[in-house]
């Protein structure tokens, strides 16, 4: 062989190189997609969330809305599902997995991390299809510092009330009902109430029906605050500091709302912002603390691609979680996190991670359907005692009833084997 | 007399031609007609590739802005117009005491099912994920109906609603309209770019007119030394390139250009289409805003839409293009076959 020729194939092979060198590279770029994700999270926290997702490497696009339950379901019929949901309402969740949309996420984190009440192990088919990557606690009430309210039930004027959301309002006042069934009757009642263990009529039990009319009994104390409290955004106005400090009920100075509450107030009246058990003001109470309702975001897996997966293990990583409550100033559910260190915070921590009992929102955990119907019954609750009506509220947790009713008949006929089988936690 | 003279004989010595001819001198005729013959066909080729390339890019401009970005610039501001008016015209319903009334609320669910359709056409122009304005919509959608519907008789509830539905429209970066807003920003960035010359596009077009340039020179020089080597006055395959590569050179440039011009026309009034709809926000502003975005839309469609010429121009560039390579060389081959390579 010739020098000349030598070279020539030294060339050629050079050339094929570069070219397999080439294609492999744009394969790989085909393959890299944006992980697309889809989270209730918007304005701050949202920003804050892209910040952790970036520093995991993972091409991601996030979408944050409120009204995210429509959204998934409009993608999700469309066949366009996000690649990972992030969510609260478990009983959604549970209903895709029985659908079959969800993948489960075994060994994708380990759910030792995650305690009670938070972690899925309870679902029938062993699978885990969730995972919690930001806790919130509720069952609190939120003041400002240096007006700290007697431990008695406290009057409607008192309470800076908003009902309102993008798509989902009454939330706000499903959480009074919760919180005070829970209070009330505690953990044991409660969980079998949201599951609706045993196919009892829970909904036109005494129990509910007495939390029901305590609630509806607080509102009748003012009807213009009840028409104000129904009116208004539980967010307050765009780009106010929440209710408490700016565009609540005229002279409110107390907040029946979860901890994700101080995002709302924005950082420096954040700061003025304390917190206290919410049993003892109640209406119809004082009650002692039965438990603390607490609620969480819980991504899961629409797609089995990897790089999905991928960032699913880097957010409920210890480091991930840990990154997310320093970057955030969240709370997270796993137990090796340390979680941030104002005087409000560590209290929520405390009762995020102590010994007492805690229980997942109800109204997540129960079916959409029954969910929704729960909503308007509260929204309806308001209204009627705004208008100067009767509530009516035999009727209205009657149709509530109805609702499960039908819920249970269809969970009866499928094998329902991704539904949580328990709600708190012992 | 004299001084005449010594003009001649210095215009002889130092004319372009005969700098030409001394340059070329230590060259003999076959080598000098081969040599040109490499070089025609070189520029020709290269002069016709770019071109055509260049070209064909710039009407892939402006096929994709007028069949893709146009439409979605010009949907996304119907779609966030007819949202806001379907807003507007249940506020007045509920307001003036209507919602009782038969076919009172034709008007905001014709100005919805407007939105929706214009939401699903714009779906295949767009990259952008608009799932998630769907499903808003969806909802938005759902609110105002039980607002105007069900709950007609309760009027705490309908009002409701109503703020719901109002929210879920308005609220700043997460409402429909701040989406829409958004999706329309990154859909005009995408069609800025898209209208843009880049720079591969424009170094493109400099090579074919360098090659072209170059191709011209060259067709010059083999004519010159036809003459002053064969005899032969005018070789009517190299004339007939000459004249190509003139015309090659400013005829899809012009068009070029032209093209370029209305493109940063439609740029300009998609612009104005989307600070039109981003002020108009209610009141009469807004059937007015939906007016105007309508007519200027009507007038981008027909700006873009009239492209015929641009098709005439590449097909015509395409066929001279491949002249530009046969005809030079065609008449050189053929002097040189006759004078030279026949006779071997």
């Amino acid at each position: 062989m010739t020098r000349r020729f030598k070279m020539l194939v030294f060339l050629v092979v050079m050339l094929l190189i570069a070219a397999a060198g080439l294609v492999v590279v744009w394969a790989q770029q085909d393959d890299e997609e944006p992980v697309t994700i889809l989270g209730t999270w918007t304005a701050d926290q949202e920003t804050h969330f892209k910040e952790v997702l970036g520093s995991f490497g993972i091409p991601f696009r996030y979408q944050g809305t409120a009204a995210q339950r429509e959204v998934l379901l409009s993608k999700v019929q469309a066949g366009e599902p996000p690649d990972i949901v992030i969510m609260p309402g478990i009983g959604e969740l549970s209903e895709y997995a029985d659908q079959n949309h969800l993948k489960p996420l075994d060994r994708l984190y380990d759910p030792r991390q995650y305690g009670s009440p938070w972690n899925s192990t309870g679902t029938a088919d062993g699978h885990v299809y969730w995972v919690p990557v930001k806790a919130d606690l509720k069952s609190i009430v939120w003041y400002r510092e240096g007006h700290k309210p007697a431990d008695s039930p406290a009057p409607l004027e008192s309470w800076c009330m908003g009902m309102g959301d993008d798509g989902a309002s009454g939330w706000p006042g499903s959480d009074w009902i919760e919180d005070l069934v829970l209070q009330r009757n505690g953990p044991e009642f409660y969980q079998k109430w949201a599951l609706s263990k045993d196919r009892v009529n829970w909904w036109t039990s005494n129990q509910v029906r007495s939390a029901w009319e305590a609630w509806a009994g607080l509102l009748k104390q003012n009807r213009d605050a009840a028409k104000h409290a129904l009116l208004t955004d539980h967010r307050g106005v765009a780009g106010s500091h929440g209710l408490l400090f700016e565009g609540g009920w005229k002279g409110c100075s107390l907040e029946h709302q979860g901890s994700f509450a101080s995002s709302f107030y924005g950082p420096a009246d954040a700061k003025q912002a304390r917190l206290m058990d919410s049993a003892p003001l109640l209406p119809g109470g004082p009650d002692r603390v039965r438990a603390h309702e607490v609620t969480g975001d819980f991504a899961a897996l629409f797609s089995d691609r990897p790089q999905a997966k991928e960032l699913i293990e880097r957010l409920a990583s210890k480091e991930g979680q840990q990154k997310w409550a320093r970057t955030a100033d969240v709370f997270s559910a796993n137990r090796q996190v340390q979680l941030p260190g104002g005087s409000a915070e560590r209290e929520i921590a405390e009762r995020l991670k102590g010994n007492g009992p805690r229980c997942l929102d109800a109204s997540d955990v129960m079916a959409p359907a029954v969910r929704d119907a729960f909503y308007e019954a509260v929204l309806l609750t308001i209204a009627r005692i705004a208008d100067r009506q009767d509530p009516a509220i035999e009727g209205l947790l009657t149709n509530v009833q109805k609702v499960q009713k039908v819920q249970d008949a269809q969970r009866s006929l499928s094998d329902n084997r991704a539904a949580p089988s328990t709600v708190c936690s012992t | 007399m004299k001084t005449t003279r010594a003009v001649s004989v210095s215009w002889r010595r130092y004319s372009p031609a005969a700098l030409w001819r001394r340059r070329l001198s230590h060259w003999r005729t076959r080598r000098l007609l081969e040599v040109h013959l490499l070089v025609l066909t070189v520029c020709a080729t290269v002069a016709a590739a770019a071109l055509l390339v260049s070209y064909r890019q710039t009407q892939h401009g402006a096929e994709a802005l007028s069949s893709r970005e146009a439409p979605a610039v010009q949907g996304l501001a119907a779609t966030r117009l007819a949202v806001l008016r379907a807003d507007q015209e249940a506020g007045v319903l509920v307001s003036k005491k209507l919602v009782d009334v038969a076919g009172s609320g034709e008007s905001y669910r014709s100005q919805l099912s407007a939105a929706d359709q214009g939401l699903s056409r714009i779906a295949d122009r767009t990259d952008q994920d608009l799932g998630t304005v769907n499903g808003l919509l969806a909802t938005y959608s759902n609110s105002l109906n039980l607002g105007t519907s069900m709950y007609r008789d309760q009027p705490f509830m309908q009002k409701q609603k109503i703020l719901e539905a109002h929210s879920l429209l308005t609220r700043p970066g997460v409402g429909v309209a701040p989406r829409l807003d958004q999706l329309q920003q990154n859909q005009m960035e995408h069609a800025r770019s898209t209208a843009a010359m880049g720079h591969w596009q424009r170094s493109a077009w400099w090579l074919a007119e360098l090659a072209l340039a170059a191709l011209a020179l060259t067709l010059l020089s083999a004519l010159f030394v036809l003459r002053d080597r064969c005899g032969r006055d005018w070789n009517p395959y190299l004339l007939a390139a000459f004249a190509l590569t003139v015309l090659l050179a400013v005829v899809p440039l012009m068009s070029m250009s032209a093209t370029e011009d209305d493109l940063d026309r439609a740029i300009r009034e998609l612009q104005q289409i989307t600070e039109v709809s981003r002020q108009s926000c209610c009141g009469k502003g807004l059937a007015a805003g939906q007016q105007n975005v309508t007519a200027m839309s009507e007038n981008v469609r027909h700006e873009l839409g009239d492209d015929t010429w641009t098709d005439r121009v590449y097909q015509g560039t395409l066929i001279g293009g491949l002249l530009l390579i046969v005809l030079p060389a065609s008449g050189l081959v053929l002097r040189l076959d006759s004078d030279y390579w026949r006779r071997r």
